[in-house]
């Protein structure tokens, strides 16, 4: 008998394994996002790429917080969209399952991206629209319906490859954003960001992060993340892709029964680039038992 | 967060800062923890001591904002230490040669007295522009034998004029050495390591990237596939062998674009 396979599509995309790297998560380089593919990694997302280079914050921009959770504030450090470019010429005809996630300050720089970008051999974008820590390129956009929308058009009207709108978990308006990126043409969602967050260390009496405000990530947000899946799930109808402290297959499992199609990690990565290996094996075993032949069976069984 | 507890001025730029960090003592050689010296930055640093009792130290050479600051840390400061962090150099008892110059010789030293201690082999070279900018002559005088301590200045101010890789390459091809160990500017490491592939003999390097989160997240410390904070900082001549278009060559700076190391 042939077992479970693990093969999903979504949005015109046909993926080995419903797992997925995150975006900002050691994919600032194209070997260590050819890295994630080949230890098990059905597909990758890059660092976000902007117009121009970005140092980022100065250091502490990670910091480990007592609730299980990873903060960070490294301030969308990435080498510009000319030099991104570049550097994906380099596999092309390898044919990698690599997304290329993609910012900017509104509908015309967005755009510009993707004219530099767009010739490179890679499957699809993500749009970062809620990163909660970078002014004028975060939230400012991704929390406003209007401007998602014009993001979402004018990025459309420049490209053929899908869209995925990356949402934040920092508002209360999520579905009104996510119906306004389906409705200006996102083929699909990425859900969620970071939630906006901050520590403060008790001997120097200061927030830690250098940039004071950041992303938390890891454990800490598993269950807000589920649960803006679980809503998205039922008022929209494109495929969601579930991000958000998944670090093992139960956690994966869990996201996709909330209607996920497909799984991100990222801070899951400090237990090593082996953990994608680990986790699709669990859902495999998890299909086995249940009996489950295709992923898609799970996703949504929760409502 | 941790008190430093003494700070000594080891030659005219660098200095060690004592602290003590129990995690941190139990590192094993070639490891490295992050610094946080509150209100500047958070860098890597090797430990370049650590004994049972807690005690334990990093060796800084003055560039930036923060091991400026670092360097004229005083008793009772606070500093953050996050670690230990990263693969340790292999403790084994095949014949070693220890090459290093600046503060690569920070990892060297715990290094050294773990490979004494094992019973191996143990030859130093300590590289300096000049004599005032020799590192740790005194504590690998007192971790190996004298006979096997050598010393090279570029200036031939004291010890065998001349470069360190230059030396170690004759050892190389006179001794029978098992292993080359290496921490210092990479251009000299790359030597070292051509060298010794060219000879047969195995290879570790302790290199530097710049790093923000020390545990494999970020991605900022590549050295081609290889995120330098979990794979090394020590890496083997396997694991180079496929990036040796950056080592010695190139490395990435904070945004990701190349620049020259
Ligand atoms: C695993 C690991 C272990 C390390 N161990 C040590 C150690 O034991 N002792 C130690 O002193 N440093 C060590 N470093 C280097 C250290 O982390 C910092 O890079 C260095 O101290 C400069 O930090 P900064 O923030 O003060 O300067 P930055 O603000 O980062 O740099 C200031 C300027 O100095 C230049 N610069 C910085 N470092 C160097 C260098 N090494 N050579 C040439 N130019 C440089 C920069 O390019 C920049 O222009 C280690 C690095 C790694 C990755
Ligand atoms: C260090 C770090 C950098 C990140 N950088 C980005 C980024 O550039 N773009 C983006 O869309 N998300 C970024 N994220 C968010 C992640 O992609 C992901 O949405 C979030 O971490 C939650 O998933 P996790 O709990 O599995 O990490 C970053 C997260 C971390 C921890
Ligand atoms: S420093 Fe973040 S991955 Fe190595």
């Amino acid at each position: 008998m042939v077992g479970p396979s693990l093969r999903v599509s979504l949005a015109g995309l046909r993926f080995e394994n419903p797992l997925m790297l995150a975006s900002g998560i050691v994919g600032v380089t194209v070997p260590s996002l050819t890295r994630a593919i080949d230890s098990g990694a059905g597909s990758a997302v890059s660092k976000s790429i902007g117009l121009e280079p970005r140092e980022g914050y100065r250091n502490p921009t990670l910091v480990a917080t007592q609730d299980g959770g990873l903060l960070n504030a490294v301030g969308l450090s990435n080498p510009g969209a000319r030099i991104f470019a570049e550097e994906l010429s380099e596999v092309r005809g390898r044919h990698l399952p690599i997304i290329v996630s993609i910012f900017g300050g509104g509908p015309v720089e967005f755009s510009r991206v993707v004219d530099i970008l767009d010739s490179q051999e890679f499957l699809a974008y993500e749009l970062n629209l809620s990163c909660p820590h970078v002014e004028g390129v975060g939230t400012e956009i991704g929390h406003d319906p209007e401007v998602v929308a014009s993001v979402v058009k004018a990025v459309r009207s420049r490209t053929k490859k899908p869209l995925f709108a990356k949402l934040s978990p920092n508002t209360h308006k999520i579905v009104e954003i996510a119906r306004a990126a389906v409705a200006s043409g996102a083929d699909g969602l990425t859900a969620v960001n970071t939630v906006r967050a901050m520590a403060i260390n008790v001997e120097t009496t200061k927030p830690t992060l250098t940039h004071k405000y950041g992303g938390l990530s890891g454990d800490a947000i598993r269950s807000i993340a589920l649960a803006k899946i679980y809503e998205l799930y039922e008022e929209v109808k494109v495929p969601i892709i579930g991000c958000g402290g998944v670090s093992n297959w139960e956690h994966a499992v869990e996201m996709m029964l909330a209607g996920a199609s497909a799984v991100e990690m990222g801070t899951a990565l400090y237990q090593g680039y082996g953990v994608f290996q680990d986790v699709n094996r669990g859902i495999v075993a998890y299909m086995r038992r249940k009996k489950f032949r295709k992923v898609q069976e799970m996703v949504g069984l929760g409502h | 967060m941790r008190r430093v507890t003494k700070n000594v001025r080891e030659n005219r730029t660098i200095n060690t800062v004592y602290f003590n960090d129990e995690e941190s003592s139990r590192a094993r050689p070639g490891q490295f923890v992050m610094v946080w010296e509150p209100g500047y930055d958070e860098f890597p640093m090797s430990l370049s001591n650590y004994d049972s009792k807690g005690l334990c130290s990093v060796t800084v050479k003055p560039w930036g904002p923060g091991s400026g600051e670092m360097v004229k840390a005083r008793r009772g400061d606070l500093i953050g230490i996050r670690g230990p962090y990263g693969r340790p150099f292999t403790v084994d008892k095949s014949s070693a040669l220890l090459v290093g110059g600046g503060t690569g010789l920070a990892p060297l030293l715990p290094l050294a007295k773990a490979l004494v201690k094992e019973g191996g082999r143990v030859a130093v070279v300590i590289g300096g522009r000049s004599k005032p900018d020799l590192l740790f002559e005194e504590q690998m005088r007192r971790a190996v034998r004298r006979k096997n301590l050598f010393i090279t200045t570029d200036d031939g101010t004291y010890g065998h004029k001349g470069f360190p890789t230059d030396l170690a390459e004759s050892m190389i091809k006179e001794r029978r050495v098992g292993r080359v160990y290496t921490c210092g500017p990479e251009i000299m490491m790359r030597k070292l390591y051509d060298i010794s592939v060219t000879a047969g003999v195995e290879f570790e390097a302790s290199l530097e990237r710049g790093m923000k989160c020390g545990i494999g997240i970020c991605g900022s410390c590549t050295v081609g596939k290889n995120l330098l904070c979990r794979d090394g900082a020590v890496l083997d001549a396997k694991d180079l062998k496929d990036s040796l278009d950056e080592f010695g060559v190139l490395q990435r700076d904070q945004s990701g674009r190349y620049i020259k190391v």
